[in-house]
């Protein structure tokens, strides 16, 4: 076992002491939504990180997951160990279904159409009242069960949502590091150039949607049973850029960014409540510094300092042109 | 003195209660902290502005009594802001009841109170809310209560008005597109089915909407005698009512549920809100000591009227109510805190009376108000026999 690894499998085994250490039960559910947002966040990386696809509908597949998995919960009387993968399974086949016409646009026209999806699955949560409850949402979702022991308290949720976390990004870190991984990144540099290189865009692109929609899911089905209450004014395009903002400020192309976001900004708005209504405009402003002092994202600026952290694999120099060499630059 | 095992058996209790009922061995004068979490950032920030002010007032009420709360106890307020978002609300939530509240007052939206419902059940804290799903109260709890009037007993004083009073049978439903709107659209459409009839049409918009002229034109193209509009966002309703006369659609009867006869609304709508009916858990101008004395100080305390429906009077209440049963009881905990709130009987506040019902409901009544130059005065009140 390399250094890398050893510290990240130390770091991993002092993280899973948090709810032993920590004793406050809003801290503790703070870090719980924290993972859960990180879950989602990573999915949200791999499209706009990896494959340099914009979506802006993040919270609906979030949504998706949270319903599906607390309707078969609550309808079935299913187990959520067994609702969790289905509500992953559904949403992944939904992002399938809207992936495959969306991925033909790119840059604008693409984010319009995850705005548009997001707001349409928003309105479809709250108008059809015989499958969603509508507006009222769902309550009496049951928390998950480890033989006698039921999984209500955030001490014993950490441990499902932080299990999550790990194989999320095991998962991320696998795709990164296949033939997928290098074809998603090919596509983000150049799509025409990957084209060219034999490399099935429109697939490659649907597929990092659905894993994308898969990771919303996983975390929205996460977040059902762990507020046992679900409704739809969680799932707002709001939502989305929330999502987004915590993935560029941790840094879109790395799995460690994406954690590092969603935790940070979970976490700020809590830091800052003593500045009670004012808190708004520092964390406008936080990020706004943030954005403007770290194009690369909290990451990027690690990186900055200690370029071995999380090296990045080299850049497909063949696609870059190259330059002519001139009578200018030869003499 | 020597140390037997006895002696410290009993330290070890004496400890142990100390740690376990920290409200019950709090001395004469120990303030009385009670948790309040109003939305005062995000899109609700104006309710949660009047929310934060109500129970300010209340608490200088309460601590400028003889006694105070009961034993010369003051109450402390211990303010979070549950933000407009449901899980940050649980998150304030959770932060107040690790501060050693003894009660928590709020919220009001509906959808708040049931995300929060799995923690609040847990901590079995007297739970004071304002939200006006039917559904709150049927969720199993017995620490919650409803300082006001259900959309049920708001709809259906709204319906009676309309169809028994203004003998109006045509009545189109405009509802926001939110828990409140299409919850309180149901229970209008449920009020008008005991008289045989069916909403001519219902209109829903979304939020953020600015032009509500589809909407209107299509109820008053569908034949409506009367609009009954459900709406929770001040803004709205100004718009709403803006575009109501400028369309020229005065001859149509408008009766808005509480928010449209929220003071901003009103003062921002002027005289497009002239001649309009709202519904209001109370007027002002209704025959109560209690109200118009908490009318009287309130405008001297922040010179401007109080919106006594979802904002200041409930949240008042609310704390008042709290404070009147410590003193009953002589003492803040919280289970027979609980208790006592059931028993609560002809208990007056400014929303009028409070009578506590199985399912912990308080308020029993709500109000007409007619609408004129921005104000509102009271044309009838219905009472529902608990």
């Amino acid at each position: 076992m390399n250094r890398r690894a050893l510290a990240v499998a130390v770091a991993a085994i002092l993280l899973a002491a948090f709810p032993l250490v920590v004793k406050s039960q809003y801290i503790l559910q703070v870090g719980d939504s924290a993972i859960i947002y990180a879950v989602a966040v990573i999915g949200l990386g791999i499209l706009l990180g990896f494959t340099g696809q914009m979506s802006l509908a993040q919270a609906a597949f979030f949504g998706i997951g949270a319903y599906a998995s607390a309707l078969l919960s609550i309808s079935f009387g299913w187990s959520p160990w067994v609702t969790i993968p289905l509500a992953v399974a559904f949403t992944a086949l939904v992002g399938a279904l809207v992936g495959w016409p969306c991925l033909r646009l790119s840059g604008h026209y693409l984010a319009l159409a995850t705005i548009g999806f997001g707001i349409i699955v928003q309105l479809f949560l709250i108008n059809d009242k015989g499958l969603t409850n509508g507006p009222d949402g769902l309550t009496g979702i049951p928390p998950p069960k480890l033989g006698p022991l039921t999984l209500d308290t955030y001490q014993t949720y950490f441990y499902v949502v932080y299990g999550a976390l790990l194989l999320s990004i095991y998962v991320a870190w696998r795709v990164k590091h296949s033939r997928i991984g290098r074809a998603l990144e090919a596509i983000r540099e150049n799509e025409i150039a990957a084209q060219a290189m034999g490399i099935d865009t429109t697939r490659y692109k649907v597929l990092a949607f659905v894993l994308a929609s898969a990771f919303g899911g996983l975390g929205g089905a996460l977040i059902a049973h762990m507020t046992r209450f679900i409704s739809p004014d969680s799932y707002s395009f709001d939502q989305s850029v929330v999502f987004l903002v915590m993935l560029v400020i941790g840094g879109s192309s790395t799995i460690t960014g994406a954690v590092t976001g969603a935790i940070l900004l979970t976490f700020l708005p809590e830091v800052l409540r003593p500045l009670k209504d004012s808190y708004i405009m520092v964390y406008g402003a936080a990020v706004i510094v943030m954005v403007i002092f770290m194009p690369d994202g909290l990451i990027g600026l690690v990186k900055r300092f200690a370029p071995s952290f999380e090296p990045s694999p080299p850049r497909p120099q063949a696609l870059r042109a190259p330059v002519p060499r001139t009578a200018d630059t030869a003499s | 003195m020597s140390v037997t095992r006895r002696t410290i058996l009993a330290g070890a209790a004496a400890g142990t209660a100390t740690l376990a009922f920290p409200n019950v061995v709090l001395g004469k004068g120990e303030p009385i902290r009670v948790g309040t979490i109003p939305p005062i950032t995000g899109p609700q920030a104006l309710n949660g502005e009047e929310e934060v002010e109500g129970a300010q007032y209340a608490a200088e009420e309460i601590n400028s009594r003889p006694g105070k709360c009961f034993d010369d106890r003051p109450i402390e307020l211990v303010i979070e802001d549950a933000t407009s978002d449901n899980q940050a609300a649980v998150g304030a939530l959770n932060k107040l009841l690790g501060e050693n509240v003894v009660a928590v007052v709020q919220p009001v939206l509906s959808t708040q109170i049931q995300a929060m419902a799995p923690v609040m059940q847990k901590a079995g804290l007297p739970w004071m809310t304002g939200g006006t799903a039917v559904k709150n109260t049927q969720l199993g709890l017995r620490n919650l209560f409803r300082c006001r009037a259900s959309d049920a007993i708001t709809a259906h004083g709204l319906v009676d008005f309309a169809v028994k009073e203004k003998g109006l049978k045509k009545i189109g439903i405009l509802h926001a597109s939110e828990a409140f709107g299409v919850g309180g659209a149901d229970q209008v459409e449920t009020a008008l089915k005991t008289y045989n009839l069916k909403a001519v049409a219902r209109e829903g918009f979304p939020a953020n909407t600015k032009d509500f002229t589809p909407e209107l034109l299509k109820i008053k193209s569908a034949g409506a005698e009367a609009i009954i509009a459900y709406v929770q966002n001040p803004s709205d309703s100004a718009v709403i009512l803006d575009q109501y006369k400028s369309l020229n659609l005065t001859s149509i009867a408008f009766i808005g549920s509480p928010a449209v006869g929220n003071p901003t609304a009103l003062n921002t709508a002027k005289t497009a809100a002239d001649g309009i009916y709202v519904a209001q858990d109370f007027i002002i101008g209704f025959n109560s000591n209690v109200a118009t004395k908490f009318i009287t100080n309130f405008y001297r305390k922040y010179h401007k009227q109080p919106d006594v429906g979802t904002g200041q009077g409930w949240t008042r209440d609310a704390f008042l109510l709290l404070a009147d049963t410590y003193k009953r009881i002589g003492t803040t905990d919280p289970a027979k805190t609980v208790e006592a709130l059931h028993q609560t009987k002809h208990w007056e506040g400014v929303l009028g009376d409070f009578t506590c019902d199985t399912e912990g409901n308080l308020v029993h009544n709500m109000s007409i108000g007619l609408v004129k130059s921005s104000k509102v005065s009271l044309v009838k009140t219905v009472k529902v026999t608990v």
